[in-house]
């Protein structure tokens, strides 16, 4: 599996990146949360500024109608001049608080009367007035209406309004939509936090499931599916997938069993090998010894008689060299015996049968060999007993042909009801692996297949090796009732 | 009574010249028709009534005249003169001096400036019940039956009313021109 990151995944930002890690719950919540903010800070931004601009427009007209109002009822002051009616009109705007300051002029732009709310001062009045629409400068909105008579300008109304009224209203109005933007806020979560569960609901449990199965491999749960949605298809293709990978598992572990037995199978060959080649060998050797042997001494004694009855010349001779080579066959033929099946196994023990083959390794391969018995008795049945002097001659032989080891020590001891037999060499040694027998690197097939009947009898086999410090090889075998119960209940494991 | 109404002229004309002096703003009305004295301020006044008031029934068309009848021309003559070819609500202006009452007939506003209470009488009995807007200076114009009367206070030219008068000559005097009568007589 590629773990790399993605060059989008660098590039993503921290925020997304923190995001990915959320639970799915909270991702839903945000999301909620961002677009319902988004819109509503959306709407409410519309709203202030249509509100704005409505407010403004409105506050514009009211400004024209209450100029209308005022200019056309000063008519009759302006036409008979009379500021004083005209004063009275403007008094009329005290009761307009948003008016500040009211100005009259007569047709040749002379002051006529005018109006200054009270705490505010009279602002100077730009000369000359001039008709135009409502204008806003800061906190004030000012307007100039020419008051007319029969179509002919017989005045002139200046107007100055506040627009704190405006102003009051927009931050009411901000505040209501702050109350509004929290309440949708907080009511938009709560639904969110409810209605999500019918999304996450179903996702939360297929990745529970999925860290069980992960967890505790167990591949016969699956999980419920509540819709036909997206997620009732992934949950329906996780529970197929669940179903292959427990079908696969079955037939895994039937193939593992099936390959188990053909081990155990090929153990029990092996060791039955070990055994028919031990009884073959056996046999042979005491078929040499009983026929072979018996025959060549029976020739050696006629052919000594034969020589009796010829005490000189080349007849005594040629019967003495016959008697020699009947020496030599009969000493080849006992070598032969030996190598085939060692007398002294079967007939004295282990211990005596291996430390004739240390001295067989000395005198041919220069090999010292030196014995450590622990002197305590070894009851074990010849085929083990053959197994055990099989190891150890494969091993001294593995000693000298692959460590070219000039000196070794093989310990004899008895554990408990367990045979230990241990060869130490100061061989070139090898580096030994972790686990399992290289059989390949170390003996070949021998030690492979002693390997096995070991495993078989329910022994063990055990190598420590470093490269240049030699090796040391351990077989460890029961016997009696302990290799019984390990043999009833299969090779130990 | 001539020689007091005299000397009330006069006053009028010096306190009027004062007046424009000091505040030439409070009695200005029109760059057009800028008024020198208080003759042609009433001169001017009589034209707005006529913009202040309804009279019954409509003109047959716009060429009809607006008829000013004047009862004596002095010293009214010169701005009065000044109205020729002028309109009011886009009909021209026609002065008619009214020597005799068979003159009245067609007068819209009539200035009723006799000295004569006698003659006044005589006068505002002619067109008593008749929609003719009857304006005059005398202290008991309207106890006369007079509709609107000038008068001078606090140095300024002001005008008086009489609704009932003006009700019983079938106008309608708008509610602005009521609103700077000085005094609004119902009790005639």
């Amino acid at each position: 599996m590629n773990t790399e990151p993605s060059v989008e995944e660098t590039l993503l930002s921290p925020l997304h990146r923190w995001l990915q890690d959320m639970s799915i719950r909270v991702k839903f919540m945000l999301v909620s949360l961002a677009v319902i903010m988004t819109v509503l800070a959306v709407a409410a931004a519309i709203l202030l500024v249509h509100e704005w601009v409505q407010g403004r427009t409105a506050l514009a007209r009211q400004a024209e109608t209450l100029a209308a109002v005022v200019g056309n009822n000063s008519t009759a002051a302006l036409t008979f001049h009379d500021p004083d009616v005209a004063k009275d009109i403007l008094g009329a705007l005290r009761h307009e608080p948003g008016v500040l300051f009211a100005s009259i002029r007569d047709a040749n732009q002379h002051a006529f009367a005018a109006f200054t709310r009270d705490g505010f001062q009279a602002p100077p009045v730009p000369t000359p007035l001039v008709e135009g629409p409502p204008r806003f400068h800061g906190r004030t909105l000012s307007l100039t209406y020419v008051i007319r008579m029969d179509r002919e300008p017989v005045g002139y109304l200046f107007l100055l309004l506040s627009t704190s009224s405006l102003h009051d209203v927009f931050v009411r109005y901000l505040f209501t939509l702050l109350i509004v933007l929290v309440t949708a806020v907080g009511a938009g979560l709560f639904l969110t936090w409810h209605l999500q569960m019918v999304v996450a609901a179903p996702l939360l449990r297929l990745a529970d499931t999925a860290l069980r199965v992960a967890r505790e491999q167990d591949y016969s749960v699956r999980v419920q599916r509540e819709g036909r949605d997206e997620i009732g298809r992934l949950v329906d293709a996780f529970n197929t997938m669940l179903n292959r990978i427990s079908v696969r598992e079955q037939t895994l572990k039937e193939n593992s069993r099936l390959l188990e037995q053909y081990q155990e199978r090929l153990r029990t060959l092996a060791s039955e090998l070990v055994i028919a080649e031990e009884r073959e060998r056996r046999a042979l050797a005491t078929e040499l010894h009983d026929s072979v042997c018996q025959t060549l001494a029976m020739a050696k004694l006629r052919l000594t008689d034969l020589q009796g009855q010829f005490p000189t010349g080349r007849t005594n001779e040629e019967l003495g060299n016959a008697c020699e080579l009947l020496n030599e066959a009969t000493l080849e033929a006992r070598t032969l015996i030996a190598q085939l099946s060692p007398k002294l196994l079967y007939d004295i023990g282990l211990e005596a049968a291996i430390e004739n083959l240390g001295e067989q390794f000395n005198s041919r391969y220069g090999l010292q060999v030196v014995i450590h018995d622990d002197g305590l008795p070894k009851p074990v049945e010849d085929d083990l007993r053959a197994l055990m002097f099989r190891g150890a001659q494969e091993l001294l032989i593995n000693a000298v042909k692959h460590g070219q080891a000039t000196h070794a020590d093989v310990f004899l001891r008895r554990t408990g009801d367990r045979i230990e037999l241990t060869v130490t060499d100061n061989g070139k040694g090898f580096a030994a692996p972790p686990s399992g027998i290289p059989h390949s690197s170390i003996g070949g097939f021998g030690l492979f297949s002693i390997h096995e009947r070991i495993r078989h009898v329910g022994g063990v086999l055990t190598i420590d090796s470093t490269p240049n410090e030699g090796t040391e090889v351990m077989l460890s075998v029961p016997f009696g009732t302990a290799r019984n119960s390990s043999e009833t209940h299969g090779p130990g494991r | 009574m001539c020689g007091k109404g005299r000397a009330l002229k006069c006053l009028a004309t010096i306190l009027l010249a004062a007046v424009t002096t000091v505040a030439p703003s409070s009695l200005a009305v029109d760059e057009r028709t800028m008024p020198t004295s208080v003759e042609d301020l009433k001169v001017a006044f009589l034209l707005r009534f006529a913009q202040f008031v309804r009279w019954p029934g409509t003109p047959v068309t716009n060429d009809e005249a607006f008829v000013v009848g004047v009862l004596e021309l002095e010293p009214l003559g010169a701005p009065l003169k000044q109205l020729a070819g002028k309109t009011v609500r886009d009909r021209p202006i026609r002065v008619r001096h009214c020597r005799s009452t068979n003159d009245l007939g067609g007068c819209h506003i009539l200035l009723v400036n006799a000295e004569d209470p006698e003659k006044r009488k005589v006068i505002l009995s002619a067109v008593s019940g008749k929609p003719v807007l009857t304006v005059g200076e005398a202290p008991e114009f309207l106890a006369e039956g007079g509709i609107i009367r000038f008068f001078l206070r606090n140095d300024r030219l002001r005008i008086q009313v009489s609704r009932p008068a003006a009700a019983k000559a079938g106008l309608e005097l708008s509610a602005r021109l009521l609103e700077v009568a000085e005094k609004v007589s119902d009790e005639h």
